[in-house]
């Protein structure tokens, strides 16, 4: 099968089960029960296994797709869909930080600092868009989406930046390291500068990816690449990193304000590392190009859906 | 420049990630078997969410019927509160990987990040008590 035609193909899983998921809460027969829970979960299973592979092959994480579009397609309120997205998140970043950690792409010198101040941010986040009005959040929601769209589309990441001189901080903690690259064949050194600045990034992305139960690779990613000046293969598998340990703050605060709903967050977890799985296994063969520009033209829609629901117009 | 990694941490904290997450994993999965098919007990049937999952977490709690967090441990008869559990196991893996690495980095006397570790391990648990709920 040519790759244009499984790009077709996953647009039109991805469409039909948002028609369904759409058409079965119309006139809220979800809430009466038209279509028993279960029903739910495959519908949800199935949408998040297309989500993970489109993420994989878009090169975006699970969870931001996973809250718009959910928030958008299904009947759940938007705590359970932000209590979900979390566990996406997280559960997406565990999986994969064995493989960079043992690959020594993911550096825990480099992400301890980092994750401490963005999971202190994140706690506060997610008690933020815990005690904020749905309204607020969904405009909010909307936005960020649309503006990660915009940083989509202008950033690319720089994968071969030039060794700079560290700053201070990132000395003084030894920040720097050694990869090897598989597509050159040689090993790679590489460190960071303005470190101190991507202390104060990653406390406003951990302090978003709290309040809207988003990941936050989005934004990790280009701050480690273009900001700090690490390697896109290290920015990539240490953001993964990050989440991990900041998914895991907020998410505790989910789960302990029992945003957190197994029937919701089971089958979306277990929808998405699967779909992650064969995405990835998919990467080789699949045109990312066309999957870079489906996933922008979804995230662009659930933005503006979000924004427009959020201020009363649908 | 020649690397300052942890040559020697990453690849066990990979392991310790690696084996807790399977285990979530298989928890999870089996933990919600049992709850869909109502083979234990629960406050709230899987068939009675659909009548909350509309509402807001504050909201639904009363209805759900759900005790605070931990007291999974202390009810494992039923369903509900396994399934859920088997998801907090899940979000216990960076602490307990965490511990570990205070443990080695207070061994080979890298005390500055032995107490990053430290605090971080100190605002993970604090939300995973509900504190800071």
């Amino acid at each position: 099968m040519s790759s244009a035609r499984k790009t077709r193909i996953l647009a039109v899983i991805l469409l039909l089960s948002a028609v369904l998921a759409h058409a079965a809460d119309t006139d809220g027969i979800a809430h009466a029960g038209a279509m028993p829970w279960w029903g739910w979960a495959i519908v949800l299973f199935f949408f998040s296994l297309v989500l993970g592979i489109v993420a994989a092959l878009g090169g975006v994480g699970g969870g931001v797709l996973f809250v718009p579009i959910v928030s958008a397609l299904f009947p759940f309120h938007l705590d359970y869909v932000r209590g979900a997205g979390l566990m996406v998140a997280l559960f997406g970043a565990l999986s994969a930080a064995p493989t960079f950690l043992k690959k020594r792409l993911a550096s825990l010198r480099l992400a301890i600092p980092l994750s401490l101040v963005g999971s202190i941010a994140s706690i506060a986040g997610a008690m933020v868009g815990l005690a904020l009005p749905v309204y607020i959040v969904e405009i909010a929601l909307g936005v960020v989406v649309v503006s990660v769209v915009a940083l989509m589309l202008r950033s690319r990441g720089d994968e071969s930046r030039p060794l700079r001189s560290p700053d201070a901080l990132s000395s003084a903690l030894a920040i720097q390291g050694v990869y090897y690259d598989e597509r050159h064949g040689g090993e790679v050194d590489w460190n960071v500068h303005r470190f101190a600045v991507g202390l104060l990034a990653f406390a406003g992305i951990g302090f978003l990816g709290g309040v809207f139960g988003i990941g936050a690779g989005w934004a990790n990613v280009p701050a480690l690449n273009l900001m700090l000046g690490a390697p896109l293969k290290i920015s990539v598998a240490t953001s993964g990193l990050v989440i991990s340990i900041n998914g895991t703050a907020a998410g505790w605060i989910y789960l302990n304000r029992q945003a957190v709903l197994p029937v919701i967050a089971v089958p979306s977890v277990a929808g998405i590392m699967i779909g992650t799985r064969v995405g990835a296994a998919m990467l080789g063969k699949a045109r990312p190009e066309a999957i870079r520009w489906l996933v922008i033209v979804v995230l662009l829609l659930a933005g503006l859906r979000s924004i427009l629901s959020g201020s009363g117009v649908m | 420049m020649r690397t300052n990694e942890y040559r020697d941490l990453e690849p066990l904290y990979a392991r310790i990630l690696q084996r807790i997450v399977i285990i979530g994993s298989l928890l999870m999965l089996v933990s919600f078997v049992v709850y869909a098919l109502e083979l234990l007990p629960s406050a709230m049937e899987a068939d009675r969410v659909p009548t909350v999952w509309h509402l807001p977490a504050d909201e639904a709690a009363p209805l759900i019927d759900r005790p605070p967090l931990w007291h999974w441990v202390l009810a494992p008869h039923r369903a509900d509160l396994l399934s859920l559990g088997s998801l907090t196991v899940l979000a216990a893996t960076t602490p307990l990987g965490f511990a570990v690495l205070f443990v080695l980095l207070l061994r080979r006397r890298d005390f500055v990040y032995a107490t990053m570790v430290f605090f971080q391990l100190v605002v993970l648990l604090l939300a995973a008590t509900g504190m800071l709920s």
